[in-house]
């Protein structure tokens, strides 16, 4: 986010909008949110990763007991 | 029941948050339609975040959403900093794509917790992004709301993104 950050603030009562620089401290918060919202992103596609892992592993196990694709298919 | 729009801003460039101030005390309820596009490149969407009065705390939500070709999830949780309210297309989605965001606020104006009920939809031109969603939120505050802030979870909402606050008597 190179763009300069602004916020935009509307005044129900006087009817005005204003976009207004953010603060250092503001600013500050944006970054805290970015940082926090990547590690929030990498958890998940690791968890998505590990359920499409288990899936596989289930369905080869499945298929070694001589269940065939249409009866795995069945069970999801 | 009648609704009267109180304010509505059309951004016209990209902003770090939009927030309502100031809010007359003078209805019984709130409804707010967004329509709005996140300015993140590094996904297909992004979670739009509400807060009241500057406050961090006191959050709650039950929620369910379907997503990227038809998975269901859902979740509820107690003692937020915010509300999820719903989710924006991100820039790399077709440049005429905006989420529609509805949101109504129970008895904003009166001194005891909150109630809202909100539902969303993003990217509903695509069976593999898409995600259209519903909760119900609460606010643990007793104080009424005066001020309503929307931030994107890391970016910016962007410019031709709209939002319109009205108020129902």
């Amino acid at each position: 986010m190179s763009e300069k950050l602004q916020k935009v603030i509307v005044n129900c009562e006087t009817g005005v909008t204003e976009y207004i620089d953010l603060t250092d401290e503001e600013i500050a918060e944006v970054r805290a949110r970015e940082a926090q919202s990547e590690i929030e992103m990498q958890a998940k596609e690791a968890e998505l990763a590990a359920k499409a892992a288990a899936k596989a592993s289930a369905e080869a196990k499945l298929a070694a007991l001589g269940l065939t694709p249409e009866e795995i298919a069945a069970l999801r | 029941m009648s609704m009267t729009k109180i304010q509505t801003v059309n951004l016209v460039s990209n902003a770090a948050n939009i927030e309502f101030t100031a809010i007359p005390n003078t209805y019984k309820d709130l409804y707010i339609l967004l329509n709005i596009r996140s300015t993140t490149s590094g996904a297909d969407r992004e979670e739009m975040r509400m807060t009241f009065n500057g406050s961090s705390s006191g959050y709650s939500r039950s929620r369910g959403y379907a997503y990227d070709g038809g998975t269901f999830s859902g979740d509820a949780a107690t003692g937020l900093s915010y509300i999820a309210v719903g989710s924006m297309p991100a820039a790399n989605r077709n440049s005429n794509v905006f989420g529609p965001n509805e949101l109504y606020i129970f008895s904003y104006a009166e001194s005891k917790p909150k109630a809202i009920h909100g539902r969303y939809v993003a990217n509903s031109d695509s069976s593999a992004t898409y995600v259209i969603g519903f909760g119900h939120y609460g606010w643990s505050d007793n104080s009424p709301i005066t001020s309503i802030r929307f931030v994107g979870a890391a970016n910016s909402i962007a410019s031709g993104s709209t939002a319109t606050l009205y108020g129902i008597r």
